[in-house]
């Protein structure tokens, strides 16, 4: 169905190959997850299967990929597209039209169906993605994950043997991501359709994935390999294959059940965790009964809340749930109808320039609209000038790993390495409040890892962080109370363990195996070695201490 | 989108305003086509992006207005109602300050003014995907980049919001020139790497694909659009029968190459015909661009208007009075919202 045989690929603007010597063949029914890091090549792959590189790209092109037989090479895109459907990461750029049922039913129209074999191809999009409600929405008012599902269904509905999809969870919900995987196997084991993923997000991915192919720098690390033969071998480690070499499992687990029944013959069982209290300090910046609508649908409806110093408070909740909203009144960027918003006691609407980046650091959801169109370093001293410390653009570049592309111009780094700049901007001026819009998007394990850390270090100096995720390892790691949103109302507060726990689409595949004490890889690692320490052997199925917890 | 009528109705209401703006400088006619076209822009819906988006470029455009009345003002120094002087050693400003600069400056704001109110109209009530159905898939190439510039517009100036904000965020404020630099750089990269994910996701979404006819060679399209504009053109700076000529000829060149290489059209999931609510409007515009036509043709003195050397009361026809109100058809017909309805569905 898809062959790729010495696949080279060099961009004209760049001064080292993008691919170099791919070989895959991917066969009727095969779900592929290419994996790596950001700017391994994943993109580039990806756009090589359906002939825009090197068509739309241009650049230096080796070795052959053949669809069907037909070589890509003197195929166009746009003919390709009958067998192959594609869908590329960034849904904000990729919607044609204006409603969402006329963008699904852009890619059929193209291809020449009649209108009973569109209408049908469309509502079978619409209803696999779970939009039908959004039938008739105009796109520009929707979230950024509802348009991902859109983008999506549009491909969806092309009804091409072949899916490739570039990060296609990256802005999705728990609950949308669940769904699209169960759709895309479905297609899979219903239709034989093949389908390729880039993807970073791979705790899901994996469980519904029959291949794994890891690219590093453009090379394929181990050829294609099946999923379970991959988990052993890959680099970036999902959290269920961590745990089960931190507890010295036999084997690697493919998903939560696999851990599970692992975790009942191999143990050990782990004592209850007593929740984590959290005691708010003083509260730096609070929302009072807010209320922001547009037109007649309501976004925010009365919220009230408040953030502490030292603390990292997580909003989560559905696409469209009012999070990015949220975010950005606190950050007094959003006009609202009603209530209202204060930092130490001061209106944010009021808040001079002058006085905003010390107070109020902010990364919105396209980092890129941060820069100035300068180069890496320029664009973090003009954040730090006002600091009077001589040398920290250094530091900052250092902290966030920029140094290397710190002569680089800010628009042409990858989409982690922009992230990681905003995030860098943002904190320059060591803001008291930093409020991060969904800082994950793009990252790879490594960058989500490191911006852990660094939201632990700001919490430690007394920063109050907010951010909005989907990423539950994240939310688990950092927060200290969870907020979750629904329809623009907060429906749920507390601790992570106590909102995943109300909320089971949240929870993270470590805290669905071993329960909600343990969230984290993290917290079973410290566990252990408390229990190492005290030289308590870990038993298999037998409590150390307390009950079982029912995992 | 739900709007009143189908999208060639609109097309033709476009096209038969901006006729009758192109061909006069008469200020009575300007007059009554602004506010034609004002009450129409005004009894649409604003809500969509693009509606907002072309309110700021309506101020940007009122502004500039302003400023070429000031210019002529300044720039200008004849005419008979002298108002004013500037010392006659200032390099192009010194001289006489006139009303008659003041009222061609106004005039010229006016009719630009009336055009992009035209355009915003256009925008606000035909949504994209109408206006890309209307794009004969023959076009395929230029298609895209038509799609692509109709995007651009629309989240350049979104992209100009978006920075502006992430400005504030870092504290930073345009204070001189020089600081347009850190707005205009951001805004064009934004806009054009938007624009570059668009056209490649278009692409990757069969748009030119080869089932629904070959596409009609690059160079073909651009030829017959480079005709079509040299006859427009001509026709509006009044040698008619040899713009009407080229028209013609470009019209008839792409209709046939259309019709010979779209042997497999591409399908339409929303029909976008001409229906029963729009023969109003479609007669009108009929009207409007034959009266004012004929006008052309027989030289009819009303046209013409010029505030140099005496400023003197425009003349008034009022067959061309009546066609230039007929725009403000679309504002004041009843009836119920038109919704393009999905066959099959």
């Amino acid at each position: 169905m898809l062959e790729i045989h010495g696949l080279r690929f060099q961009h004209h603007s760049s001064a080292r190959p993008a691919l170099r010597g791919i070989d895959l063949a991917v066969e009727s029914g095969m779900f592929l997850a290419v994996v790596g890091p950001s700017g391994s090549g994943k993109s580039t792959l990806l756009r090589a299967i359906n002939g825009l590189v090197p068509h739309f790209h241009g650049g230096q092109f080796g070795g052959r990929v053949l669809i069907n037989g037909q070589d890509t090479r003197r195929t166009s895109t746009a003919d390709l597209s009958r067998s192959v459907g594609f869908a590329g990461q960034d849904p904000e750029t990729q919607t044609v039209f204006d409603t969402v049922v006329d963008d699904i039913a852009f890619g059929p129209e193209n291809l020449g169906f009649n209108r009973t074999k569109i209408h049908e191809h469309v509502q079978c999009a619409l209803g696999d993605m779970g939009i039908d409600h959004l039938c008739e929405r105009d796109i520009s008012t929707l979230s950024g994950g509802e348009r991902q599902r859109v983008v999506i269904a549009g491909t969806l509905a092309m009804g091409s043997r072949i899916l490739v999809l570039d990060e296609p969870l990256s802005q999705l919900d728990p609950w949308g991501a669940e769904e699209l995987l169960q759709t895309l196997d479905g297609l899979r084991q219903h239709q034989g359709v093949s389908i390729v993923v880039a993807e970073h997000r791979l705790d899901n991915l994996l469980r519904y994935c029959t291949h794994v192919l890891e690219l590093q720098s453009g090379t394929s690390v181990n050829g294609l390999l099946r999923t379970r033969t991959a988990l052993r071998l890959l680099d970036a480690r999902p959290a269920l294959v961590q745990l089960a070499e931190t507890l010295n499992w036999p084997e690697l687990p493919l998903g939560v059940a696999d851990a599970r029944e692992l975790h009942i013959r191999h143990g050990p069982v782990l004592p209850d965790q007593p929740e984590n209290e959290f005691y708010p300090g003083i509260t730096r910046i609070s929302a009072s009964e807010i209320t922001v609508s547009a037109g007649d649908a309501m976004i925010l409806d009365g919220v009230t809340m408040a953030v502490s110093e030292a603390s990292v408070t997580v909003f989560m909740g559905r696409n469209g749930s009012g999070k990015t909203t949220l975010l950005r009144a606190l950050a007094g960027l959003q006009a609202i109808d009603s209530g209202s918003v204060t930092i130490e006691d001061h209106a944010v609407s009021v808040l001079s320039n002058r006085d905003r980046p010390s107070a109020i650091g902010f990364v919105p959801q396209h980092p890129a609209s941060l820069f100035l169109g300068q180069s890496v370093r320029e664009e973090v001293e003009t954040s730090t000038s006002g600091t009077g410390t001589p040398g920290r653009a250094d530091a900052i570049l250092r902290q966030f790993r920029l140094e290397h592309l710190a002569e680089h111009y800010s628009y042409d780094i990858s989409g982690g390495e922009r992230q990681r700049l905003a995030i860098a901007i943002a904190t320059a001026a060591t803001p008291r409040v930093l409020i991060l819009d969904e800082p994950t998007r793009g990252m790879d394990q490594d960058a989500r890892d490191e911006l852990g850390a660094h939201l632990n270090e700001l919490r430690e100096a007394g920063t109050a962080v907010v951010l909005s995720t989907h990423d539950s390892e994240l939310a688990a790691r950092v927060a200290d109370r969870v907020l979750l949103l629904d329809h623009g109302s907060v429906s749920l507060v507390g601790s992570p363990a106590f909102v995943f726990s109300n909320e089971p689409a949240l929870m993270t595949d470590t805290g669905l195996t071993l329960g909600p004490g343990y969230l984290t890889v993290e917290s079973v690692a410290r566990e252990v070695g408390r229990l190492c320490r005290l030289r308590v052997p870990p038993r298999s199925g037998t409590a150390i201490f307390g009950a079982d917890t029912g995992a | 989108m739900t709007q009143r009528f189908s999208a060639p109705s609109w097309l033709l209401w476009t096209i038969s305003s901006s006729f009758i703006v192109l061909v006069t400088r008469n200020p009575l006619y300007l007059v009554l086509v602004l506010v034609s076209v004002i009450a129409v822009y005004l009894s649409l819906e604003h809500r969509s992006a693009i509606a907002l988006a072309w309110s700021t470029v309506l101020r940007i455009g009122a502004v500039i207005a302003l400023i070429s009345v000031v210019f002529n003002l300044l720039t200008v120094h004849s005419g008979d109602l002298q108002f004013g002087s500037l010392p006659e050693s200032l390099p192009i400003v010194g001289g006489a300050l006139t009303w008659n600069a003041v009222v061609y400056g106004a005039i010229s704001g006016m009719a630009l003014m009336c055009l992009l109110l035209i355009a915003a109209t256009l925008s606000t009530a035909v949504d994209r995907g109408a206006m890309v159905r209307m794009v004969p898939q023959s076009f395929g190439t230029i298609g895209i980049a038509a799609i692509a510039a109709l995007s651009i517009f629309p989240q350049t100036i979104q992209a100009i919001g978006q920075v502006r904000e992430s400005h504030r965020t870092r504290g930073l404020q345009i204070r001189s020139i020089r600081d347009l630099q850190r707005l205009v750089v951001p805004v064009l990269d934004i806009g054009l790497e938007r624009a570059f994910h668009l056209a490649e996701s278009m692409e990757s979404r069969a748009f030119g694909h080869r089932a629904s006819g070959p596409g009609m060679p690059v160079w073909f399209s651009l030829g017959i659009l480079v005709l079509m504009t040299t006859g427009i053109v001509t026709v509006a700076i009044g040698y008619l029968l040899a713009g009407g000529l080229i028209l013609g000829c470009g019209l008839i060149t792409f209709a046939l190459l259309a019709r010979s290489r779209g042997a497999h059209p591409i399908s339409h999931y929303r029909e976008s015909n001409l229906a029963r609510p729009d023969i109003p409007v479609v007669a009108s515009a009929l009207s409007m661009i034959g009266v004012t036509a004929i006008a052309l043709i027989a030289s009819d003195d009303s046209l013409v208007f010029s505030t140099y050397p005496e400023l003197d009361m425009p003349s008034f026809s009022v067959l061309i009075g009546i066609a230039c109100i007929l725009p403000v058809l679309p504002a004041i017909l009843p009836g119920p919202l038109l919704k393009a309805e999905p066959n099959g569905a």
